[in-house]
């Protein structure tokens, strides 16, 4: 479709997109730390507390999963494609 | 009130058994109307106990209809319809047929309320969803489905040995919650089965291994039943069983964990599977009625995006041909309808707000925090990323955007966009109408009151994902996909198989012919053909020879004999009278 | 009525000889009738063995304690019941086989088959271990002329090995043990409960025990190992034979004769009582039969010939009787005898369903057999629900038996045996599946050569499915009569 394809090929808009995609998690970091100022949440555990807990245990999550997976990969779990086919 | 009651699983086995005889737009209709009609039934059903049945001395009841077997049985029945629709293209009779009993046994496990039916319906989940497997023919199909379908009927066997110790022990066939026996040796083998089916680790492993093997439609089929059948199975009998929260909690890791290092697309939507599975039986172990309720909830509106996942992958797999990551790209110039329906189930397993899983994994996140277990909290949530992470960032990166493949991609038939559209719809739906809990919870087993869409949880959320998104393009160049496979826990049995063979089935073969063999054809040979032939030697020699020696005097008395004939009469009438006087004489002699 | 119902078969086989090879169809019609007639007395004693009642009938009597006598109860009846209407089956199976291969000495097989029935009625039917062994010997002559039917160099040495091991086994063990049986008991009648009395048990358990030993081996048409290997070498018999005899007729009389001497001859109390080296009788008869059926179940593995992995499979399935009966209680026994006939509809069609595979494609192999699915939908078909039976999947009638043979199990609180069970039907599994999946999910080789099934084959195996699959759906018939032997 052409509208997908002007936004990513042309780097004019890609960047444009990029920006808003900043913008966006700049947002959400802030929204995180006033918001719970405003609506008073019911947090079950100290760590929630913390501000932009979300944000923070997003990335370290998802870097950690990436991490610990290629190693355990590497080490241990990966082998040739015609493994079993002996 | 008791009324005619119709068993909808009944209705969809006979009723594809009976589709070969129908053709064209006749067999299409039939097709859909089907499981249209087994959901009509599902959602006219009143709670109570039907088809009770005395089978010689053991009590079947094949129809408990309370709250929980009816929302499994509404997303079954769903599922049934989706997936037709999605296949309605297949010219293939067989593949409807299985598939539509396999949608039938499903309902057959969900209403059973005996341990023996379930037994029934159980095998015949196995076999045919086997079937679906078989359906790709090819010879690494073939090998898949002989694998997963002998994991099944030994789960199947582990759970008639669970069945025959409960009942001997207790003397009763009843499924209900199991709890009053746990511990005892019935109840470990019914839940170690039930852990199989739901591909719990480490007796998963056939899920990643049969689900990428089947057909494109035929894979679609089977994301829904099985697992969540067993799940179904667990919530019944076995909630709150502590062991279920680690276990669970650890599934939800391992799937993900798996999925980085995949390369085949519906292998690592295979992966989630068993993650997602995880939340399930987590929920069903922290036992709370919060927790039961997000099992039953994250079941019903996984079936559904998990479903629309697979029908995307596997559309792209049908019109390009290509299955592995490494080989994909580009697709969103080509196939843009199917993409956007996919990220909607891709939304909708990450648990973005105002799409499915967001109404329905919190619930099991929250009671995990209800019940104070942190840790579980945290693995939980983590999990989440990651499967944000591979559904909605890797997949879709890789097969639709990122580097070009060489084949150009098409949308796919019609009715497969029409059933990912119903599908995107249904998923869309159910997280709008978080806004209207006490609607949208209203069939949900247990009444607990929750609000999933509250401030503290939509940004907590959109948190979470937007900072693994922003992990993932960090990151990029670590996910690149590689051309290997990864062992899972069928090493164990794929090797050992051949171990197997090797070290028993082959030596006994060459005692049994070999060796025993031998002591056979030694004795014959040797000792009894031996003794014949000495035997033999004997007759040559000595019986022969004095068949001679009688045979040589027989020739000189008859040539004596012959000169006794004269041809004169009267010399005949002489003798004979001379005859007759000796007779008398010997007569009168013995008196 | 007994006595008749024994007869008619051997008059049978009269009128096939005299009628010859000139008049085929009449010859082939006096095998029929013959079934029916016999199938007809047979079900004329239902009713009255149902009701409690016993038809009896003494011939002549030698010694005291050993006459020629008929006894028809439950077990016995349920036997004979069973070898009947599948001879009946076997015979329109016969004629399709015989007549599609053009195979010789039709008249032979015809004969020496209707004997083979007459002398399998006579043991269901014996009152005594006398009239058992006489018609048991009996029935291994007769059918050595239909193992050695092919009369090649091959088929004479399966016959060879047939009959020795039988023939060798009953003289040598058999005829000891029924001897020292009559020294110690006085009689040879068969008794609910045993015949040997209680002092005997008690003063002489070793004796006794070696005596169990000569009949449990002696009784080689049990095919428990080590004395099994005529089994797999009779499968160069023409296939009908392989089915009704090895499937039903000769094989069961072999375990049918075990369960008789387990519980009539021997009865729970000498079971649990005699032993040699702190090994009772039935912990004996229990470990036999496990490594026969494990062992059986694994050598079926390693075979591709068709039939020689069937033969197998039979190896293993008889011991599944021969255990049921060892547990001796209700359950377990129940199970057993039930087994007898729900194996024999089984293993019948597979069996049938390798002879049709034979004569429409000549092909014996399991590793041939890809892509025959679609050309012999309903031998595939009736192949395909038999495997289920024999796998133990409800709701065929594997499963009914292999259910109550497991409740034995844990009422004998014997759970390594429910192991063994188990561990069989997923190796069951694991040998049947293949050729399933082979036939309909793998692409077969290309031939030009058209792929027709045999009416006259493929009616009785359809026949004989539906009924394995009938069986699990309606077992009370089956099990009233099993349930009787030890209530």
């Amino acid at each position: 479709m052409n509208f997908l394809e002007k936004q990513l090929e042309d780097p004019v808009r890609f960047g444009r997109l990029k920006r808003c995609f900043y913008g966006g998690l700049i947002a959400i970091v802030l929204a995180e730390i006033i918001l719970p100022f405003i609506f008073h949440g019911h947090p079950h555990f100290w760590f929630e507390r913390i501000p932009a807990f979300g944000s923070l245990y997003g990335l370290a999550s998802c870097v950690a999963i990436i991490v610990v997976s290629k190693f355990l990969g590497k080490k241990w779990l990966m082998r040739r494609e015609d493994y079993y086919d002996s | 009130m008791t009324h005619q009651w119709i068993h909808p699983g009944l209705l969809l086995i006979l009723g594809a058994w009976a589709l070969p005889l129908l053709k064209g737009w006749g067999k299409r209709f039939a097709m859909l109307l089907l499981p249209a009609l087994a959901l009509v039934i599902c959602l006219r059903m009143t709670p109570g106990t039907y088809g009770e049945v005395s089978f010689h001395e053991l009590d079947l009841v094949f129809g408990r209809v309370d709250k929980l077997s009816l929302v499994f049985s509404y997303v079954f029945s769903i599922m049934a319809f989706l997936g037709m629709v999605y296949a309605l293209h297949l010219k293939d009779d067989a593949h409807h047929v299985t598939a539509l009993t396999y949608a039938g046994a499903a309902l057959g496990v969900t209403f059973a309320g005996d341990l023996l039916s379930l037994y029934v319906f159980w095998e015949l989940m196995a076999i045919s969803s086997a079937l679906l497997v078989w359906q790709r023919r090819e010879k690494s199909a073939v090998a898949a489905g002989f694998r997963y379908l002998l994991v099944h009927i030994f789960g199947g066997l582990l759970l008639l040995a669970g069945t025959v110790l409960h009942y001997s022990q207790t003397g009763s066939l009843a499924f209900d919650n199991m709890e009053s026996f746990a511990g005892s040796a019935g109840w470990v083998l019914i839940l170690i089965a039930f852990l199989l089916n739901a591909a719990v680790p480490p007796l998963g492993a056939w899920l990643p291994d049969a689900y990428p093997e089947a057909t494109v439609t035929g894979a679609v089929f089977m994301t829904a039943f099985t697992t969540k059948s067993a799940v179904y199975a667990l919530i019944r009998g076995f909630p709150g069983t502590d062991l279920l929260i680690w276990l669970g909690a650890a599934m939800a890791v391992y799937g993900v964990v798996y999925a980085v290092l995949e390369n085949d697309a519906r292998r690592l939507l295979a992966y989630h599977i068993i993650s997602q599975v995880g939340y399930m039986v987590c929920g069903v172990g922290i036992g709370t009625e919060l927790a039961l309720n997000g099992a039953t909830a994250h079941a019903f509106s996984h079936i559904i995006y998990k479903a629309l996942l697979f029908m995307g992958a596997g559309a792209v797999l049908q019109m390009t041909g290509l299955r592995k990551l490494s080989d994909m790209g580009g697709l969103y110039k080509t196939m843009p309808i199917t993409l956007s329906l996919y990220m909607i189930g891709a939304f909708a397993i990450s648990a973005v707000p105002l799409f499915s899983g967001f109404v329905s994994k919190s619930m099991v996140v929250s009671a995990a925090g209800y019940d104070e277990r942190a840790l579980i909290f945290l693995t939980l949530t983590l999990a989440s990323a990651g499967t944000f992470l591979h559904t909605g960032l890797k997949l879709p990166y890789y097969m639709f955007f990122g580097k070009n493949s060489d084949v150009p991609g098409r949308e796919p038939p019609a009715n497969m966009l029409v059933a990912m559209g119903l599908a995107a719809i249904a998923c869309l739906l159910i997280g709008v109408m978080g806004f209207w809990p006490e609607l949208l919870y209203r069939c949900l087993p247990h009444p607990k009151e929750y609000v999933p869409y509250t401030v503290q949880h939509v940004s907590n959320t959109l948190g979470i994902l937007g900072f693994t998104a922003l992990g993932f393009f960090l990151l990029l160049k670590q996910l690149d996909p590689e051309r290997k496979i990864s062992l899972d826990t069928d090493w164990f049995y794929r090797r050992g198989s051949l171990a197997f063979v090797a070290l028993i089935v082959r030596p006994l073969a060459r005692l049994e012919f070999g060796f025993v063999g031998e002591i056979y054809a030694f004795v014959m040979r040797r000792l009894v053909l031996g003794g014949a032939s000495i035997l033999r030697e004997f007759d040559t020699r000595v019986v022969d020879f004095t068949a001679v020696g009688v045979g040589r005097l027989t020739q000189a008395s008859s040539r004596i004999l012959k000169t006794t004939v004269s041809g004169n009469a009267q010399h005949y009438g002489l003798i004979m009278m001379a005859g007759v006087l000796v007779l008398l004489a010997l007569v009168m002699l013995i008196r | 009525m007994p006595l008749f119902s024994v007869l008619v078969s051997a008059v049978g086989a009269l009128l096939i000889v005299c009628t010859g090879d000139r008049r085929a169809n009449l010859r082939e019609f006096w095998s029929v009738a013959a079934g029916v007639v016999l199938l007809a007395f047979v079900g004329s004693m239902v009713p009255e063995v149902l009701a409690g009642g016993a038809p009896q009938c003494v011939l002549f009597r030698i010694l005291p304690g050993i006459e020629l006598a008929f006894r028809v109860d439950a077990f016995g009846l349920l036997f004979a019941l069973g070898a009947s209407a599948l001879w009946i089956v076997t015979s329109f199976y016969s004629i399709g086989y015989m007549r599609s291969l053009k195979e010789h000495a039709q008249t032979r097989y015809f004969a020496c088959f209707a004997l083979a029935l007459s002398a399998t009625v006579g043991v269901a039917f014996s009152a005594n271990l006398f009239t058992l062994f006489l018609f048991y010997e009996a029935l291994t002559l007769v059918t050595y002329p239909l193992v050695s039917h092919k009369e090649t160099a091959e088929a004479k040495a399966g016959g060879r090995k047939y009959i020795i091991y039988l023939l060798g086994a009953a003289k040598v063990l058999l005829l000891a043990a029924i001897i020292l049986t009559y020294n110690v008991a006085g009689t040879l009648e068969f008794r609910d409960g045993g015949i040997l009395p209680a002092d005997q048990i008690q003063a002489h358990p070793t004796l006794l025990f070696l005596i169990f030993t000569l009949f449990l081996f002696g009784l080689a048409k049990n095919a428990v190992m080590p004395l099994h290997s005529w089994l797999p070498a009779a499968m160069v018999a023409p296939t009908p034979v392989s089915a009704l005899l090895h499937a039903v007729a000769v094989v069961k009389t072999g375990v049918f004769s075990t369960v008789r001497i387990f519980l009539f001859i021997f009865g729970p109390f000498a079971m649990h009582n005699i032993s040699m080296c702190r090994i009772s009788a039935d912990q004996l008869a229990l470990v036999v039969a496990s490594v026969t059926i494990l062992v059986g179940s694994l050598l079926a593995l390693s075979q591709d010939n068709l039939k020689a992995r069937l033969a197998f499979s039979t190896v293993s399935q008889l011991s599944y009787i021969i255990l049921g009966a060892a547990l001796l209680n209700p359950d377990g026994v129940m199970g057993g005898i039930a087994h007898i006939t729900n194996h024999a509809v089984s293993k019948i069609t597979l069996f049938l369903c390798a002879g049709s595979i034979y004569v429409s494609t000549h092909k014996t192999e399991i590793s041939q057999l890809s892509g025959l699915g679609r050309r012999m939908p309903w031998t595939m078909a009736a192949f395909a629900l038999a495997s289920l039976s024999v796998i133990g999947i409800p709701p065929t009638s594997g499963f009914i038996s292999k259910w109550y043979l497991a409740l034995g199990t844990i009422e004998a609180d014997h759970w390594i045996l429910l192991g063994v069970l188990l561990i069989s039907s997923l190796l069951n599994a694991a040998y049947l599946f293949p050729i399933i999946y082979k036939a309909y999910f793998e692409e077969g080789v290309q031939t030009q050569e058209e792929v027709r099934e045999v009416p006259w084959m493929v009616a009785p195996l359809t026949i004989t499915a539906a009924a394995s699959l009938l069986l699990g759906l309606y077992p009370n018939l089956v099990l009233e009569f099993a349930g009787k032997v030890m209530p």
